[in-house]
């Protein structure tokens, strides 16, 4: 994954592994004006605050700049889509189609990043009305006067991309828009620098390594939102069959209330029937505090379930709603040799991801684990991915070998290595140079000159505020971002006017510093899609 | 759709396919190009034959617009819709106080009203300020809801004074203590500590704290972690004064250093290097920039959750008197806590909800997208229904209506619809029996003062996924001027905008629905006729897996439902009778004959529902 950020924080903060940092001089504090051509004089003439906004597969956030939280969060669902002037969704004792559960989620999309049954015009259709209500209701800004910043996954298919910026720019006049991508925000809405974004959405989940504000690598999930929701709604509807009562039918909606308010998630390794779980083993079962099982199951909790016109109070066990996310999110039911690479289970995906990077890299990572997206709500799920993450390090090390042929190999070599008088790699062992390691102590005095030191190699959840507070947070320092991609170029040459050039490097900007400004005007003249190439 | 049968939906023609062969420039090339195909039989320069309106695709609910949401412009002179036209805000004002916020203050205030206006957080609808005794003047004030009955006195929260709510309740957190401020209290060692490890001048504090920074095991127990408000200010405070100290440190360093103002000495500083760098042909090693560091204490907005803190919402989940379905927020409630106003997005329990400041609503101009003409501009005053400027669509495009044709017996010509001898009236709806003809009336009344030119059209067979077939037994007609009403009623035979065909003047009855011919013709309107033969709606019968009965899965919403989209064309010369504008077009357009106006469009009429 390419790395795509924000060039000027990049270039300023580049690590400086010989120099010594100054100590900084004193100063004022300083107003951040909008333009490096202002004069200090000009400060009050303000721009426009900058509008961000976040596009997901089901929400759509917006909001300005330098607030904490968006202004509103739009969904797309079947009401959404209605003409203009049909109100019937309002209307008492309207009932909508019912939808097999295996059918749902296609009315509640925006977008499919399955491209095959997704049609661009409709996404089109649904990004123009939903950014009209927007600007219209919410923000109460004219549309296309102030830059808006689109917070957006960072694989996004090129289709889809196109679509949603050629509907903005055909639109509306946005003189530029820029792109973000959401898991760096997501870092940055942490106050991080480098993190490991573990975003549960709606269509998939995917954990990006983010380092230093840039995206090493990324792995995803089909374990999602959607996977649970479905299986939510099979657990409950199987449950009340089971009690004997009538078929009950189960809408979207419905399903969707019980998974935001009843679903959570259990400590420890132990699953809902007692059977530990096949991954963890024995040491599952060290944390797992029993007296708190026996009190679940015994709870039970009344539902107003509707029938028609009115409703009917179903008793449902809480318990109940832990079961879904043992199989959806820890594939508890599977052992992980018979998962597909793209259904490994949560804790698997982090511990995956953590493994892939190089080891600089990964002890900065697995100190700031994030979570995100809609999953990160459901409470427990955040600490148990952590614990059985921990768990499988605690299992396997760092080690990518494993499996019953290779512990006995191990043994083996074992009883050899006794067998023979040295060990069997002394003779890669020479001895130390005699004095002092000059590398070793300059590290070590590079460290004692580093600022703070930094929490490292220890599993570390950090609670992010979010990709779309990470953007806010960033457009308020007026830092400008590096996918900027303005209306005249793309209109006449589109996505393919991008330049190739996806190797985004700082270091020409820094020493060009000089002469900065020729160096401006040229950035001008292309323009990169970066990570989104 | 959702409406009353018949009805009448319009396509803006900024919708149609012109518009999207434009375009396809900038989109991917599809996997086959069917345009390629499609253009190769038909070369004609002539209009090119476009696809019937699909009514049922679902694209067209976001082209389709009643005819009233439509405007007209008469620069482009076409039909305008929400889509092609943009709008400009042109004042702010609470919906339940009808006081306006100058556009000014609209963004401090969070986009919603800064009074006393609050809405309910359980059922959304207008709060109340009422003295907790009853009467009086004295005593605590609170907010109550007069339809679900909620008080805030639920989440514990009492206001001392009845005005000024708004900034009292800013101060308040659930449960009635005060609000921690939105600035974190910053711990004084923690934060002089991190700001002198920076300093080089201190390494033997910075040697002696080998030790990590601080983490949650010897973190302050006391401190409570900061709410998503207060963790982004201080977060904001933090990357700022980060960017301000990484710069300080290499002043010549363009990216960042160019925002600051120049009163800073940093930025003096750059600029005298600026001159002193280039001046001198060996430039002088410059700096590395310092690594701006990430947030290391919870003052600075880092927060690591605490392991309990799931825990006390599964306790609080499984507790009865808080717990239970009952007492967690519903989705819709959570959506509505949203925004920077207050309010409590992640509010899982309903005591954790607060209520909400109304939102401010705006009065908008509209302009057309490709002239900028402006087609509607209100009066600025919230309580004024007025407008500066109002062209709308249907002072321009005839007025469409739809009624069941009785049997060819003598019947009333004013005779109501419930009647009708085909279409059943049942719960509101229009029933169509499939495969029955059924004959229905279309009436187009003129607007304009001008006789008009229209030529309907329609797919023989209904697109879409049942074909229903469709006949108009008269395209092309007249309506006549829509003149005074005194002229007919006083019966001048002459009338100058009747044209010139025989026809039934306005009696009612009498009308023939024959091929070609008008059915019924009056001052400003004429009536035509149309036969509709309804296909059976298949249900689609789907086999279960796992069962052996076979299931009947449900007809789609609307899918039966009986739409005819037609194409309108209009035209008509612009009369006399108002110079302004004509004269305006005389001089605009010189070489085409002044005053002609045309119009096409896609109509949608929805006849009503077909049996299953």
């Amino acid at each position: 994954m390419a790395s795509n950020i924000t060039s000027s924080i990049a270039s300023s903060v580049r690590p400086s592994l010989r120099q010594a940092a100054q100590p900084p001089s004193p100063h004022t504090p300083s107003r951040f004006a909008s333009s490096n051509l202002s004069s200090p004089g000009s400060g009050f003439r303000q721009e426009d605050d900058a509008v961000i906004i976040e596009l997901g597969s089901r929400y759509l956030r917006a909001g300005f700049e330098g607030e904490h939280s968006p202004q509103c969060i739009l969904t797309f669902g079947p009401e959404d889509s209605r003409r203009a002037g049909d109100y019937r969704g309002w209307a008492p004792g309207h009932r909508r189609k019912h939808f097999d559960i295996e059918e749902w989620g296609q009315q509640h999309e925006l977008w499919r990043m399955d491209l095959r049954d997704v049609d661009l015009g409709l996404v089109e259709d649904k990004i123009e009305r939903a950014f009209r209500e927007v600007y219209n209701e919410y923000l109460l800004t004219d549309a296309g006067s102030a830059r808006l910043m689109l917070v957006v996954p960072s694989i996004l298919p090129h289709p889809l991309l196109s679509t949603v910026l050629t509907t903005l720019f055909n639109r509306w006049k946005y003189a530029s828009i820029t792109l973000l991508p959401s898991p760096t925000m997501a870092a940055m809405g942490a106050g991080v620098r480098s993190a490991l974004g573990v975003d549960i959405g709606w269509s998939e989940t995917t954990v990006t390594a983010v380092y230093e504000y840039r995206e090493l690598r990324i792995n995803r999930s089909t374990r999602s939102m959607r996977s649970l929701l479905k299986e939510l709604a099979r657990t409950v509807i199987a449950h009340r069959q089971g009690k004997g009562d009538d078929v009950p039918r189960i809408e979207f909606e419905l399903a969707e209330e019980l998974m935001a308010r009843m679903v959570w998630c259990k400590h420890s390794g132990e699953t809902t029937d007692g059977r530990a779980n096949p991954l963890n083993g024995a040491e599952a079962q060290v944390d797992s505090t029993p007296s708190d099982n026996t009190d679940e199951r015994e709870i039970e909790i009344e539902i107003d379930w509707p029938t028609g016109v009115s409703s009917q109070v179903v008793t449902l066990p809480l318990a109940l709603f832990s079961q879904p996310v043992e199989k959806v999110f820890l594939a508890s039911d599977t052992a992980s040799n018979y998962l597909d690479d793209n259904e490994h289970s949560l804790p698997m995906l982090v511990y995956e991801t953590l493994q892939a990077l190089p080891p600089d890299a990964r002890a900065l990572c697995m100190s700031r684990i994030t979570f995100v997206g809609g999953g990160s709500k459901i409470p427990g799920l955040a600490p148990r991915t952590m614990f059985e993450v921990d768990l499988l390090v605690k299992k396997y090390g760092w080690s990518t070998i494993r499996g019953k042929r290779v512990d006995d190999r191990r043994d083996k070599l074992r009883e050899i290595a006794q067998g023979r008088a040295g060990k069997p790699d002394a003779r890669f062992q020479e001895p130390l140079p005699p004095g002092e390691d000059y590398i070793e102590e300059k590290l070590r005095k590079q460290q004692a000159k580093e600022a703070l030191p930094v929490v490292q190699g220890q599993l570390r959840r950090v609670e992010s505020l979010g990709a779309w507070t990470g953007a806010s947070l960033l457009a308020s320092m007026k830092v400008k971002g590096f996918v900027d991609i303005e209306r005249e170029k793309f209109l006449q040459h589109g996505l393919a006017g991008a330049r190739n050039n996806v190797d985004i490097s700082v270091i020409p900007q820094r020493t060009s510093s000089g002469a900065g400004f020729t160096k401006a005007g040229d950035e001008r003249k292309s323009w990169t899609l970066a990570g989104w190439a | 759709m959702g409406l009353t049968f018949p009805y009448t939906y319009i396509s803006c023609p900024c919708s149609d396919g012109s518009k999207e062969i434009e375009e396809s420039r900038l989109r991917p090339a599809p996997l086959f190009h069917k345009k390629a195909l499609a253009e190769e039989p038909e070369e004609d320069d002539e209009e090119k034959e476009e696809a019937p309106f699909d009514a049922h695709h679902p694209r067209a609910s976001f082209s389709l617009f009643p005819p009233e949401h439509l405007l007209y412009c008469e620069e482009c002179r076409d039909l305008k819709c929400p889509r092609c036209s943009i709008e400009e805000q042109v004042s702010h004002f609470c919906t339940s106080c009808l006081f306006e916020t100058p556009a000014s203050a609209v963004r401090s205030e969070g986009n919603r009203c800064a009074r006393n206006c609050f809405n309910c957080p359980i059922c959304f609808s207008q709060l109340s300020v009422n003295n907790i005794n009853g009467a009086g003047k004295e005593g605590p004030w609170i907010l109550n809801c007069y339809y679900c009955m909620w008080t805030s006195l639920d989440i514990g929260i009492r206001f001392d004074r009845p005005t000024n709510i708004r900034a009292q309740l800013d101060r308040i957190a659930n449960g009635g203590k005060p609000k921690a401020p939105s600035k974190p209290t910053e711990t004084p060692d923690l934060a002089r500590r991190s700001s002198y490890l920076n300093h080089e001048s201190y390494p033997q504090l910075s040697a002696t704290t080998n030790n990590p920074p601080p983490t949650q095991q010897d973190d302050s127990p006391k401190e409570t972690p900061l709410d998503p408000a207060a963790r982004f200010t201080a977060l904001k405070a933090f990357y700022k004064n980060q960017l301000t100290t990484t710069t300080a440190a290499n002043p010549t360093h363009p990216s960042i250093s160019s925002d600051f103002s120049y009163s800073s000495p940093a930025s003096l500083n750059r600029i005298l290097n600026l001159y002193s760098t280039s001046g001198s042909f060996q430039p002088k090693r410059k700096p590395k920039p310092q690594l701006m560091r990430e947030a290391l204490y919870p003052s600075e907005g880092l927060l690591i959750p605490s392991p309990d803190a799931a825990t006390s919402t599964q306790t609080k989940l499984l507790s009865s008197p808080t717990g239970g379905f009952i007492n967690t927020t519903t989705l819709s409630q959570r959506h509505f806590q949203t925004g920077p106003a207050g309010g409590n997005p992640d509010a899982r329990f309903v005591d954790e909800l607060r209520p909400m400041p109304a939102p401010l609503t705006t009065k908008r101009a509209k302009r057309c997208k490709e002239c900028r003409h402006i087609l509607v501009k209100p009066e600025a005053k919230p309580t004024s229904t007025r407008h500066r400027i109002k062209l709308v669509a249907l002072s321009y495009i005839p007025h469409v209506s739809l009624r069941p044709l009785l049997g060819t017996s003598a019947a009333g010509g004013g005779a109501s619809t419930s009647s009708a001898p085909s279409a059943l009236l049942y719960g509101g709806d229009v029933i169509l029996e499939p495969a029955r003809p059924t004959q229905w009336i279309l009436k187009l009344t003129n607007p304009l003062f001008d006789a008009v030119r229209v030529s309907i059209a329609t797919p023989a067979v209904t697109p879409g996924k049942y074909g229903h077939r469709v006949t108009i037994l008269c395209p092309q007609f007249e309506i006549g001027a829509n003149s005074d009403v005194w002229e007919e009623a006083l019966g001048s035979k002459s009338s100058d905008a009747g044209g010139s065909a025989g026809k039934i003047s306005g009696s009612g009855n009498g009308g023939v629905a024959e091929a070609g011919k008008v059915y019924e013709k009056g001052r400003n309107w004429t009536s035509v006729a149309v036969e509709v033969v309804p296909v059976s709606i298949t249900q689609p019968i789907v086999e279960a897996a796992d069962k052996e009965e076979i299931q009947v899965r449900e007809v789609d919403e609307d899918e039966d439902v009986l739409e005819i989209p037609i194409r309108v064309r209009l035209d008509w010369r612009q009369g006399d009778l108002d110079d302004g504008a004509n004269k305006k077009a005389r001089l605009n357009e010189d070489g085409v004959e002044d005053g002609v106006r045309e119009l096409a469009y896609w109509m949608v009429l929805g006849v009503g529902r077909v049996k299953k």
